[in-house]
């Protein structure tokens, strides 16, 4: 059986950050002392860009010998404590299992676009190996290489069927430079990770809304090969969506991704779901030729709307999500809250107020005061289960609620 | 190929699709470009936010620097407000020297691995104001902190509550961090200042704390020594006591032969010592009667020091009638007068008092004028808790300069043929009223004008 710890802090020392997170998280109210974690333990780390990665990965090493570490970077984080988007903000979720391979690790470096297939193909054969009982995949990858449908392929073909999997991609503070994953005393800078649970008693319940709404009438792409895109309406893609942006067209992607959302049509049977009728997508890397790269497959043909971050329909989206999803999880009991939310909606849209606001219209319905284990952070993409189906999408906020099974 | 028609003041006019087309781009790409707009009022929303954020931390700092218990704890905690404050990678703190003109690092945030010098020369006559300033802004400033690889930095000037200039921090970026952090906003320059100018008040502050802690640490350092001096001098008195009592009281023994022996010897053998024979033995015997007039009072003084004391009620006046009916008047040939007062009842202990009384008496009988009757007061004055005694003669007086010194052991004011005796009768009085926890002095008002002793009993123990 799984059982979860977690933490967050802004102190900007590296090394005193984690070890305040390792304290607070493993702090046991009820006996006044700290858990003793077993050998069979892991814990997920999300930091913002300013930290100093070495130390707090060597640091949470001597603290916890045995404990396997993964991560990655973000725009900021998210725990039980509220949400930090200082340039040195920490959080963590420690995952203990009793017994060994209830949660494993696969990892991968450099992954691309084109190989994001055979990659994640590879670290969900690894996961099996280590446990037949996974039934559930948290990934954690590059926000700005990876193609994120070919990735949820790659795992779905190596499980057979479409094991949940939830998670995000990895940030920068949205300059869209450069993002890391962390595994065990590695900082990798276009990494994978898959965590698998492999917990028989714990199910995930997830719910996710955007609250963008398309402008106008949409473009068509003329040209493009998996998911780079080179021309819309025949001209250089970004060259297109900058003079439409009114933007000069050297324009870094980085700052243009609060205004820049791409929006394509979504199959009817998900627009209640989903609760829109489009799904986001990021633009987060342009070649010189003006071409762009997409998180998933953009064929030609494909149409895609300008799209516009609406304040009253996120906060009115986001009520609904949660409505359905404490509907879905009934009568269980929630253990832990693992949650994605796009950078664009952090301190790119909303100030602490309001950003306090939406946690807080989040945490209290899932865990109330209980001060459950939380942890989350802003990225690039997040991933999500909807209808039995594996997606990637932008600007969401997508919460994963692990449950346990009624008995 | 379809016409539509567009409404305008009841007169229709036909548009072609394209013309319609054309419109609806137009509005398009004004509707694009309202997306920018929008995202800007919400990053000028957002920096106010912001802001407010940072005079918030600004506050919590503040807070915290009050509770640091050392000067590396408080300039540890500064540099790191200043990084989640200000969001910037690295910081500095220096302390300006005046009178070497050199700025002292004495804490540093992110520049673990560049080297930055300890000590540096600096000119401050171009900090003209309180308020902080981009480092590029001020080319003498620019110059000494671009060798350090900071290529965009804030720079804080604080002051001491008097004025002077006092030290620096600095916080920005190097060449590599520009990857992931803005240029330095200029509209943070206001929240440095105040934060600069915080800094510098409680590091005056935490730096006057720390030199009164240090001067109590160090008074209280001696004070240790003190005690333990006091405590190893408690300690070799007892020895001393214990062995000047063990000394005197076993060399009585072998001394009381001596003088048996020897008195024996002229008695015996008179006839037989020639010469100075007898003479000589006279000198031993008076000797032995002196040394052991000298063992006598080291082991009074030695009992009154060691031994435990049993307190009881005493009625002072009674005690002192009769030392005086017993003792002094008998012998006194009529050359000793008493004025006796009421004297009161007080907790003390009958043999010590008795000693104290008989060693002032015979201080009095003693040191008395020639051809004067000795004429000796005592009276007491009663307080709440205590009694003032007063015992004075007409004697030969004391000068004021040895009012002190004559309480001492072994300190004569006289030599043996003026006036014999041990210097230990004084000592023994002082130690005595010591022991019940009193006072005693002395008031001459010079030769040949008397003493007075004033001794302060407690009336009661506690």
């Amino acid at each position: 059986m799984l059982h979860f710890y977690s933490a967050s802090t802004s102190v900007v020392n590296s090394k005193k950050a984690i070890v305040e997170c390792i304290e607070n998280a493993l702090f046991d109210t009820a006996t006044n002392q700290q858990h003793q974690l077993s050998d069979n333990a892991l814990m997920v780390i999300h930091s913002t860009i300013g930290h100093h990665f070495p130390s707090i990965l060597a640091e949470a090493k001597r603290l916890l010998p045995n404990i396997r570490i993964t991560g990655c970077t973000c725009a900021g984080v998210i725990g039980k404590e509220g949400a930090n988007e200082n340039i040195r903000a920490l959080a963590i979720m420690i995952v203990e299992a009793t017994k060994e391979n209830e949660c494993c690790i696969a990892y991968c470096d450099n992954i691309r676009g084109e190989n994001s297939y055979e990659k994640a193909y590879e670290m969900a054969l690894q996961l099996k190996k280590q446990s037949d009982n996974v039934n559930m995949v948290q990934i954690l990858a590059s926000g700005i290489d990876i193609a994120a449908d070919r990735a949820i392929e790659g795992i779905e073909a190596a499980f057979g069927y479409p094991i949940p999997i939830f998670g995000g991609t990895s940030s920068d503070n949205m300059r869209a430079v450069s993002s890391f994953q962390f595994l065990d005393q590695q900082v990798l800078e276009r990494g994978a990770v898959l965590v698998g649970y492999a917990d028989p008693t714990l199910e995930v319940e997830m719910g996710v809304h955007h609250g963008s709404i398309p402008i106008g009438m949409p473009f068509t792409v003329t040209k493009s090969s998996a998911n780079r895109v080179y021309e819309i309406e025949g001209v250089p893609s970004w060259a297109f969506l900058m003079d439409k942006l009114n933007l000069p067209v050297n324009t870094h992607p980085g700052p243009c991704i609060p205004i820049a959302g791409m929006g394509e049509l979504l199959p009817t049977s998900l627009h209640e779901v989903y609760d829109n009728k489009h799904i986001l997508r990021v633009i987060v890397k342009v070649d010189e030729d003006y071409s762009f790269y997409m998180p998933v497959d953009c064929p030609v043909g494909t149409k895609l709307w300008i799209t516009e971050r609406n304040e009253q329909l996120i906060f009115e989206g986001l009520d609904r999500m949660m409505q359905k999803l404490l509907q879905k999880i009934g009568d269980r009991t929630v253990v832990a809250v693992f949650h994605t939310d796009c950078a664009a909606r952090g301190r790119a849209m909303f100030n602490k107020i309001l950003k306090e606001e939406i946690i807080n219209k989040m945490q209290f319905p899932l865990v109330g005061d209980a001060q459950k284990p939380w942890l989350g952070m802003y990225g690039f993409g997040e991933f999500t289960l909807l209808n039995g189906k594996n997606y990637f999408h932008n600007y969401t906020t997508s919460l994963y609620a692990l449950v346990r099974k009624s008995k | 190929m379809n016409n539509f028609m567009l409404m305008i003041n009841d007169d229709t006019k036909k548009l072609t699709y394209w013309e319609l087309e054309a419109i609806c781009r137009d509005l398009q790409a004004k509707v694009s470009r309202n997306i920018i707009v929008q995202q800007e009022l919400i990053e000028t929303k957002n920096e106010l936010d912001e802001e407010l954020n940072r005079f918030r931390l600004i506050e919590t700092f503040s807070n915290q620097a009050f509770l640091t218990d050392s000067i590396e704890d408080f300039t540890e905690l500064t540099v790191e407000s200043f990084v989640q404050t200000f969001e910037q990678p690295h910081c500095l703190f220096y302390e300006y020297q005046p009178d070497t003109r050199e700025l002292h690092l004495i804490n540093k945030f992110g520049f673990d691995d560049t080297i930055i010098p300890n000590k540096m020369g600096f000119n401050s006559e171009p900090i003209v104001k309180k308020d902080s300033f981009l480092m590029n802004q001020v080319a003498a400033i620019e110059q000494q902190f671009v060798p350090l690889g900071l290529t965009d930095a804030i720079v804080g000037p604080f002051f001491k509550a008097n004025g002077a200039f006092s030290g620096l921090i600095v916080s920005g970026q190097l060449k590599q961090d520009q990857y992931y952090f803005n240029p330095i906003n200029p509209k943070n320059l206001p929240a440095f200042t105040v934060m600069a100018q915080k800094v510098g008040l409680l590091l005056e502050n935490f730096k006057t704390n720390q030199q009164l802690k240090q001067e109590i640490e160090e008074r209280k350092s001696i004070e240790k020594t003190l005690e333990k001096q006091a405590a190893e001098l408690a300690r070799s008195n007892e020895d001393l006591q214990q062995f000047a009592y063990i000394v005197s009281h076993d060399l009585r023994a072998p001394l009381r032969n001596i003088k048996s022996f020897s008195q024996l010897l002229k008695a015996t053998y008179k006839k037989q010592l020639a010469g100075d024979g007898i003479t000589f033995l006279d000198f031993i015997i008076k000797g032995i009667g002196k040394f052991d007039k000298l063992i006598n009072d080291l082991l009074q003084y030695s009992s009154v020091t060691s031994k435990p004391i049993d307190f009881e009620e005493i009625d002072l006046e009674e005690m002192v009638y009769d030392l005086v009916n017993n003792i002094y008047l008998p012998l006194s040939n009529g050359e000793i007068e008493f004025d006796i007062h009421p004297l009161p009842t007080i907790q003390a202990n009958s043999l010590y008092m008795e000693r104290l009384f008989q060693n002032i008496i015979d201080n009095a009988t003693k040191f008395k004028q020639p051809n004067q009757n000795t004429h000796i007061t005592i009276q007491c004055k009663d307080y709440h808790t205590f009694v003032e005694l007063m015992i004075k003669d007409n004697g030969i007086g004391i000068e004021k300069k040895y009012a002190d010194r004559i309480f001492q052991l072994f300190q004569r004011l006289h030599t043996d043929k003026e006036y014999q005796g041990t210097g230990l009768g004084l000592s023994i009085c002082k130690k005595i009223v010591e022991r019940h926890e009193g006072k005693i002095w002395l008031h001459s008002e010079g030769k040949n004008k008397g003493t007075a002793f004033f001794i302060q009993l407690p009336k009661k123990r506690l």
